[in-house]
């Protein structure tokens, strides 16, 4: 009786087992669509920068570990129903809108066939040479700020553009009514001055909450993008940041870490 | 000699279940035949855990986390007693565990599959007549992979709390620390991510 008893609990567990790994496998069903953040593709001293080299041999990498570039729009379009994804489907953002984005990414994302995300902050587009954006003019810091035409030839060269906010300011820090019209107000300019509608929206700095989300949604973007600790709904989407001197064994690592130098090294 | 006598002395209190303490689930090793169920939230885990007390000295209990990265980590534990003296411990704690990326929606943190396991040594002082209060403190070590260079990396956890037992069963757990890649010198130098979580316990 108690052999009989043994076997049948044993059963009695393996299948409790068994349906534990089955539930398990369902859950495991593998990560999302990763977004990569950039910002100047330059020499810069700064830890956000990229050189020309660098992401050139990142965006090799990218393609020749099978991953498809996409936009936002077809990562939305992918989760209504709409459209379909690629195989290993990746997106590529750039925050700030630098006229190197222009100048130096472009070409290397054209010439590969691969497409981006730019995030430019909407008063920063000068109407031309004589009104671009400088920060720091003259210094070896000196950051030089995308043209309104250049945007239109990233948007014309099939690459996306999303709102980066209206001047580039911590939105967690102003009161909500200046949120409110910093999000639509930027969204409304940057649509005009395209002439097709932006709907993504990257918060500057990554710094948000979620009644500066509830403002982003309330202005009719369809998603916005966070930092690594963005939760992964549509208004929060997890990125991981590309740092200074990352070579594609870095990125690589980057794009498959283990929980615990995930939450040990978010962003 | 009368260190090793006194070091002798604690080890084998250690053995002994104080049937009128509180039995916190963060004072040690639950006693042989006690059971808690933990729940918890916070960063970079929230999770369940139950634990039962095999012999005095020694708990073993499953673990069910997970992270907002969107990950779960299933897992095993165990606890054993190293010294007691009257309301305070020391205590080591091991786990495995398995860590795999969960349907996230839209857009994930790219997590890999890993599995992990840790070492802990945690240090407990129990306050209040029935040591209904425990203030603890724990360092452990984590060694997380996937049996690859680039995505195994060892960890230093240091955390310390407080667990209040106000009525019967239930008592809440309040943690902080740091949770950081081991390659860097210092658990108190910049960087690394903060451990803050929460929650409640039921010992029955």
């Amino acid at each position: 009786v108690f052999n009989l008893a043994h076997r049948s609990g044993t059963r009695a567990g393996l299948r409790g087992l068994s349906a534990l790994w089955l539930l398990w496998g369902a859950a495991a069903c593998g990560p999302g669509v990763p977004i990569l953040t950039y910002h100047s593709i330059s020499d810069l001293e700064d830890p956000y920068a990229l050189s020309e080299q660098d992401f050139a041999a990142q965006l090799d990498w990218v393609k020749s570990a099978g991953f498809h570039t996409v936009t936002l729009r077809e990562v939305l379009d992918a989760d209504r129903q709409r459209g379909s994804l690629p195989p290993n489907p990746i997106v590529l953002t750039f925050d700030d809108g630098y006229q190197d984005n222009y100048v130096k990414a472009l070409p290397l994302l054209v010439a590969r066939g691969q497409r981006a995300t730019f995030f430019v902050v909407a008063r920063f587009l000068g109407a031309d040479e004589a009104h671009r954006h400088i920060e720091a003019p003259g210094t070896p810091g000196e950051r030089r700020f995308l043209l309104l035409s250049e945007a239109r030839e990233l948007a014309a060269a099939g690459m996306e553009i999303g709102s980066h906010s209206l001047l580039h300011r911590r939105l967690t820090t102003l009161p909500l009514d200046e949120v409110r019209r910093d999000v639509q107000a930027s969204r409304d300019e940057l649509s005009a001055a395209l002439g097709q509608p932006v709907d993504f929206f990257a918060y500057p700095y990554n710094s948000e909450r979620r009644q500066v989300r509830k403002l982003v949604e309330a202005a009719g973007y369809r998603a916005a993008v966070a930092g690594g600790h963005g939760m992964g709904d549509r208004f929060e989407l997890p990125r991981v940041t590309v740092y200074r001197n990352m070579k594609p064994a870095d990125l690589k690592s980057r794009l498959a870490e283990g929980w615990a130098a995930a939450a040990a090294e978010a962003n | 000699m009368r260190r090793w006598a006194v070091a002798a002395a604690l080890c084998a209190s250690a053995a002994g279940a104080d049937d009128g303490r509180a039995q916190l689930v963060t004072a040690g090793p639950l006693p042989q035949g006690l059971s808690a169920i933990t729940l918890f939230a916070g960063r970079p885990l929230s999770g369940l855990r139950a634990e039962h007390g095999f012999a005095s000295w020694l708990d073993a209990g499953l673990q069910l986390e997970g992270g907002k990265e969107g990950f779960l980590r299933p897992g095993l534990g165990s606890r054993a007693r190293l010294l007691r003296s009257g309301c305070s411990g020391l205590t080591a704690r091991a786990n495995v565990a398995f860590a795999a990326p969960v349907g996230a929606g839209l857009a994930a943190r790219p997590i890999t599959p890993t599995a992990d396991g840790e070492l802990g040594l945690a240090g407990d002082v129990g306050l209040g007549a029935r040591c209904s209060v425990s203030v603890f403190a724990e360092v452990s070590g984590l060694l997380d992979t996937d049996l690859s260079n680039t995505r195994s990396g060892l960890f230093l956890q240091g955390v310390a709390g407080v667990e209040w037992a106000p009525w019967g069963p239930l008592s809440l757990i309040a943690r902080a620390g740091k949770l950081r890649r081991m390659h860097t010198a210092s658990l108190f130098a910049p960087g690394g991510a903060p451990v803050v979580t929460g929650g409640a316990a039921v010992r029955f």
